[in-house]
């Protein structure tokens, strides 16, 4: 089931396209990545969907209803967005007792979700003086308030210290384990590689990819790494087997490309030659980042004439990357 | 919208800006009431001229317009552009999405808190006035007459707060707004009053100097605001000045919450 449906959203912001016609879903249990350099449009996407920026066009529900038509939206969405702000004289209790009120959550609820980020000890302090870390932390503790099963996050490790961002790790995982869904998005791609099942890449606003992460990093990327002291009798089995060997820059490496892992394997054991290494290296998110990214900068430095056709599909992703099916958009 | 209110009730109560702007009015309250009280009582022939409740009138005027007003309406100011200043408007909206509801409450919390603010500088100012105009021997007004004065003033209190809500609403910057609001309130509406005033061609103006938010808190007190010239300007009914104080507060209340609330949050 779809926690989360974003169809055909689009978004000016003055003469900058900020969001161009993106769709995708969210299924609930799912932890999915949302990735895309700076102005992307990862932030206007998530607010959009949150009601805080109103579309130009495009279908966005979560729970199946517009964030503003959610009955206690707090008890169903959790969000904490890049510019978490709070007013700096008020306290880090108070500050999530003010928003506890508008569902009348009972002050044990603040302390509790103040002791689960960590911030117990300090919540009578002022949140003037936390340091961008606590702040992140006391965001988190917002969106949890209500217990909701959905949460939205943009950039959520910004500012945390590894400890913080381990922990974050482990509750998201625990968050989806129980049957919760969320949507991340973050510039730290390790983070979502450890952390997400789905990814969603986009660029200048477009969809540049959408795909469960396994599928986006399995793929083989670049030769096929073979060491072996008898390097010579590999390379000419090899190539005698019409597969292309390259010698590679330190004694006894070669590339091999051509051949999978296995057909390399099974030619050194019927060749009796020893081997030390032998790595077919997946691509990783990041490769898979920025080859996508990449394109779709490429493109867009070379814009058709104000009113000219439009250069084929903008970096439509490769094949297998799957540009999910563009489901009929309608004007919410 | 219950917990809304609660919500807008609660960050009121946990900054200090409520207690600092408070006492800012319950300050300009006592000096105001205190130089009144002497400069009405110790001009003999004025005291001899006018009648009880006019020196009641002009007296516990200071209970609003001495600047007090400034507190409610720099309250409402703040109440919507702190949560522009500070971003936490997203807060805000992600816990309650329909801004109009947002807004209202806003109002409720502004009424409330206005009148607390109304309750402290009436208090202050009866406890001044009544006793000194006693000692000096002025009589307390015949019935009615002193609770409607209160009344009065209370409700421009009230108003002000409203009024700077609204102006909150149009304006988000929150130090232009409350250089704005302050400004006009303090100096340019009392400049435009005695301009019409003192100057014989701008006299036919009167009758429109009379919408003045200023001349409307006149109206609602019942005194003769700048020059003590009753043939200057022409005063609504108390009635009428308290609708156009509102109408004001409302006015802008909508404007804002059409065209400047409903923007987009970035």
């Amino acid at each position: 089931m779809s926690v989360i449906e974003i169809r055909g959203l689009s978004k000016r912001f003055g003469t900058t396209l900020a969001v161009d016609d993106l769709s995708f879903e969210v299924e609930q249990g799912d932890v999915t990545g949302f990735l895309g350099p700076n102005g992307a449009g990862k932030t206007t996407t998530l607010r959009a969907l949150l009601g805080l920026v109103e579309p130009d066009r495009g279908w966005l529900r979560l729970n199946g209803r517009r964030y503003q038509d959610l009955a206690s939206p707090g008890r169903q969405v959790g969000a904490v967005l890049e510019s978490a702000s709070f007013h700096p004289a008020r306290t880090a209790r108070n500050h999530l007792r003010v928003l506890a009120a508008v569902e009348g959550l009972p002050d044990r609820r603040v302390d509790e979700v103040l002791a689960l980020v960590g911030l117990a000890e300090v919540a009578r302090g002022k949140v003037g003086g936390f340091s961008f870390g606590m702040r992140q932390r006391l965001g988190l503790a917002a969106a949890l308030l209500g217990d909701p099963r959905v949460l939205v996050l943009d950039e959520p490790a910004n500012g945390l210290d590894p400890e913080g961002i381990r922990w974050l790790r482990e509750f998201l995982r625990s968050f989806a384990g129980r049957g919760g869904t969320v949507l991340i998005s973050s510039h730290v791609l390790a983070e979502i590689a450890q952390t997400a099942d789905r990814v969603v890449i986009i660029g200048q606003g477009r969809k540049l990819a959408d795909a469960p992460l396994a599928e986006l990093t399995t793929r083989p990327a670049g030769p096929v790494r073979v060491r072996s002291p008898q390097a010579g009798r590999l390379a000419a089995a090899l190539a005698g087997d019409g597969i292309v060997v390259e010698r590679g820059d330190e004694d006894g490496l070669l590339l091999v490309s051509g051949g999978s892992a296995a057909a390399v394997g099974e030619l050194a054991a019927r060749e009796g030659v020893v081997v030390h290494e032998l790595v077919a290296e997946r691509s990783t998110l990041e490769q898979v980042f920025f080859e996508l990214t990449t394109q779709a900068t490429a493109h867009a430095t070379s814009p058709p004439a104000p009113g000219g056709p439009a250069p084929g599909p903008p970096a439509a992703g490769r094949g297998d990357a799957g540009e999910g099916p563009d489901a009929e958009g309608g004007a919410a | 919208m219950t917990g809304q209110i609660r919500s807008e009730l609660l960050k009121v109560r946990t900054t200090r800006t409520v207690w600092a702007l408070t006492a800012l009015a319950v300050g300009f309250v006592a000096l105001s009431t205190v130089a009144n009280s002497y400069f009405v009582t110790a001009g003999v022939q004025a005291a001899a001229d006018a009648g009880s409740a006019e020196i009641f009138r002009s007296v516990l005027a200071s209970i609003s317009t001495s600047g007090a007003q400034v507190a409610p309406l720099c309250l409402g100011i703040l109440l919507l552009t702190a949560e522009f200043r500070h971003n936490t408007i997203t807060a805000t909206l992600l816990a309650e999405p329909r801004r109009e509801v947002v807004v209202a409450a806003k109002v409720v919390a502004i009424l409330v808190v206005g009148a607390g603010i109304a309750v402290a500088a009436t208090v202050v100012g009866l406890a001044i006035a009544l006793p000194w105009l006693g000692l000096d021997g002025v009589a307390v007004p015949s019935a009615g007459e002193l609770p409607l004065i209160v009344l009065g003033n209370f409700l421009v209190l009230v108003l002000y707060g409203l009024l700077g809500l609204g102006l909150g609403t149009v304006v988000r910057n929150q130090v232009v707004a409350v250089v704005v609001g302050v400004v006009f309130v303090t100096t340019v509406e009392p400049l435009l009053v005695l301009a019409i005033t003192g100057l014989r061609f701008l006299r036919p103006l009167g009758g429109v100097a009379a919408y003045l938010p200023g001349e409307a808190a006149s109206a609602l007190q019942r005194t003769v605001s700048v020059a003590q010239d009753p043939g200057a300007l022409h005063q609504l009914p108390m009635l009428a000045g308290g609708l156009v104080l509102l109408g004001y507060g409302l006015a802008l209340l909508g404007l804002g919450t059409r065209f400047s609330v409903s923007r987009d949050i970035t």
